[in-house]
């Protein structure tokens, strides 16, 4: 009785779980683990935003998103679920899933996954990251021209590498068109901490900083405080987070991953996708935002230029450079590339702040 | 003093009361959740359907809920033991995070030792770690200076800030982008893993946990003493019991099971030591512990439906595309319907 009870359950539940009938044949099921909220205005509307018109875009593709994922061991039960629900393509879009990913691609030889970091490729597990550092050095110029205080501040969630690279590039930037122009860095140490990001912001204005910059996840916070306090912000992850200054926004980069989703999500429905290393800077991955009203024309045309040669491969990270204990970090000649930026562990001269 | 058959007669009435009692949240909850559901526009039948098919009926996901339960099991004890001298642990979450701190700390200690040898080491440090923990407030009750709410509260934010100094500085891994997380752990000092599943031996572990904690209340001398403490201290006291020294045992022996749940994420789940392990599993295993009343039974049945529940999050998110944020509001109707039932007068404790 009480098995045929759990059996008529179970066909219950098969029943009515069952697919609906064909009417659109999905030809791919694109999975997403997200690590905060997709209505971020940040990274992770970034990588909605993309993967949204992606499957707008293509016929028969289909979105599963999950969002909040953690970082610990939850991440693998979501990715194994998605697998589950006939995912054939999945976006591991934080750093820290890297091992839960890795884990779940072996399982699942079939299912490709795009993470977003970097380590080894295999067939089915690819990695791509938008080079933001470089792109970072015009913000930076930007920042240097706006500035009255000459205090420029910068909120980054951890200092890996490529946190410390954006800061870097930004002062480096900023040094190039004012002499006098200083970074002061606030580390939070999470990418979404809103209480800690909102004391950095206010602290940094405190200090006398009038354009502040950021790193982590979700740029609302710290432009929300800066511009309650009629301060400036240059913003990041998200073009559209220029909506939240209407007054002081001056630029920002975001990310613009749609064109080489689309490209992925094409490589899986025929059967072509090899796991690959890409890395992509401005102009293909990263974006400069519109700028604000407040930013005179002058400074416009020459963001523009300095962005433009960025593009065509300038790189800020070239020797000889000391770092802001007075240390020569790199010699004549020497360059930082986007592949040894996960590695870096110093904060370029004029940076207020300790690396290590 | 009733007679033996009486004395059966109600206990027996009391564990249906609560079954009852427990089956009645959990049913009045999801009906209520069925109804937001349906405000939002969504099925609540298909999403029940889609959540039992994806865990209960599905031999990978009912393997994640014991996954899940693990971790839960272990951190209720945690504030259950404690409870029954009326001491309130709300520091399950740091003395998980020390527990996996300081198991990481055995395993790099001795990074080549046999698995006979590192597995158990790895554990005791992994209960000494939570214990340590937890036993600091416990001297600070004992001795009169300060509360133990507060005290255990607290802890709770430090001990995270010593697990993130140690993976951004000395255990930090070289690898890739220096992600902030230490090194994997030696293949060692891995708990083992059952059925080709996550299941792994900490599972067995909380089990253990819950069966010691049960023989411990019901069957010692201790558990008796536990109780006299718990009912009034001063008149414990008085006939002799070690009040001071019960109050630090029961929170360090509690905090060790917590510290043995964040070894277990680590070593059994992580691989290596990081900063997000834990999910707030500490936390939750203070809602669970409270919501079963400190009963080893209501214990499993609360933490196999805060399993579900959360693993319903995952899945509704997937099948429908209903918002993670409406798990929250399913978990905050089972302790209102538990208020509700205290405040009007139903079993208090």
């Amino acid at each position: 009785m009480k098995s045929g009870l759990s059996v008529s359950w179970i066909v219950l539940a098969c029943c009515l779980a069952a697919p609906p009938a064909f009417s659109d044949p999905t030809q791919l099921i694109i999975g997403v683990v997200y690590v905060g909220a997709i209505n971020d205005y940040g990274y992770n509307a970034s990588f909605h935003q993309a993967l949204t018109q992606v499957a707008t875009n293509l016929p028969g593709v289909k979105l599963v998103e999950v969002e909040n994922v953690p970082e610990s061991g939850e991440a693998e039960r979501v990715m194994e679920g998605l697998v589950q629900q006939g995912a054939k393509l999945i976006f591991p879009t934080s750093f820290g899933y890297q091992d839960s990913a890795r884990k779940v691609a072996k399982r699942h030889k079939d299912v490709a996954f795009a993470f977003a970091g970097d380590g080894d490729t295999a067939k089915n597990f690819g990695v791509f990251f938008g080079s933001t550092q470089a792109a970072m050095y015009p913000m930076g110029v930007a920042a240097g021209k706006m500035t009255k205080t000459n205090k420029l501040g910068f909120v980054i969630g951890m200092p890996i590498g490529y946190a410390l690279g954006n800061v870097n590039a930004f002062q480096l930037g900023a040094r190039s068109v004012n002499p006098k122009a200083r970074t002061v860095v606030v580390v939070t140490g999470g990418w979404s901490d809103k209480a800690k990001e909102a004391e950095a912001a206010n602290a940094l204005l405190d200090q006398g900083c009038d354009v502040v910059a950021m790193h982590v996840d979700s740029p609302k916070t710290v432009i929300q405080t800066v511009e309650a306090r009629g301060g400036m912000s240059i913003g990041f992850q998200s073009v559209e987070a220029r909506v939240l200054a209407p007054k002081g926004w001056i630029t920002g980069l975001g990310f613009t991953w749609a064109p080489y989703f689309t490209e992925l999500a094409k490589s899986v429905i025929t059967g072509r996708f090899r796991g690959e290393a890409v890395y992509q800077g401005l102009g293909k991955m990263v974006a400069i935002a519109p700028f604000g009203a407040s930013v005179p024309p002058d400074v416009q045309d020459l963001v523009n230029t300095v962005a433009a040669k960025v593009e065509k491969g300038f790189n800020p990270f070239t020797g000889p450079l000391t770092d802001n204990t007075g240390n020569l970090v790199l010699p004549p000649g020497a360059k930082v590339g986007a592949d040894q930026m996960g590695r870096m562990n110093w904060y370029v001269d004029g940076v207020i702040g300790k690396a290590r | 003093m009733p007679e033996g058959g009486l004395t059966a007669v109600l206990r027996r009435s009391t564990a249906l009361r609560t079954t009852v009692r427990h089956c009645g949240i959990g049913v009045g909850a999801l009906l209520m959740f069925a109804a937001i559901l349906l405000a939002a526009g969504k099925d609540p039948l298909k999403a029940y359907v889609d959540t039992f098919h994806y865990t209960l009926a599905n031999s990978y996901g009912f393997s994640e809920l014991l996954v899940r339960m693990t971790p839960l099991l272990l951190a209720a004890v945690a504030v259950a033991l404690p409870a029954r001298l009326g001491l309130i642990n709300v520091g399950g979450e740091g003395q998980l995070y020390m527990g996996a701190f300081m198991a990481s700390a055995g395993a790099f200690l001795l990074p080549t030792a046999p698995r006979l040898i590192l597995l158990p080491f790895v554990a005791f440090m992994g209960f000494m770690g939570g214990a340590i923990w937890a036993a600091i407030p416990g001297i600070l009750r004992a001795a009169k200076l300060v509360n133990e709410t507060i005290s255990t509260l607290l802890l709770n934010y430090v001990a995270p800030l010593i697990v993130s100094y140690f993976v951004f500085g000395l255990w930090r891994a070289s690898e890739n982008s220096a992600y902030p997380q230490s090194s994997p752990f030696p293949d060692a000092a891995l708990l083992p893993s059952f059925f080709n599943t996550r299941i792994h031996a900490g599972l067995l572990i909380a089990v253990v946990a819950l069966l010691a904690y049960w023989l411990l209340l019901e069957k010692t001398r201790w558990g008796v003493d536990m109780r006299a403490i718990g009912g009034n201290a001063e008149a414990a006291q008085r006939l002799g019991i070690p009040v001071p020294a019960w109050i630090v045992t029961a929170l360090a022996v509690g905090g060790g099971f917590a510290g043995l749940a964040g070894m277990g994420e680590a070593m059994g789940i992580a691989g290596r030591l990081r900063q997000g392990l834990s999910p707030g599993y500490g936390f939750a295993g203070f809602l669970i512990a409270w919501l079963a009343g400190g009963r080893p039974l209501g214990i499993v049945f609360m933490a196999f439906l805060f399993a579900i529940i959360t693993s319903a999050g995952d899945t509704l998110q997937m099948t429908q595309g209903v918002p993670y944020a409406v798990v929250n509001i399913l978990l905050a109707m089972i302790l209102f319907i538990v208020l509700a039932r205290r405040s009007a007068g139903g079993t208090s404790k």
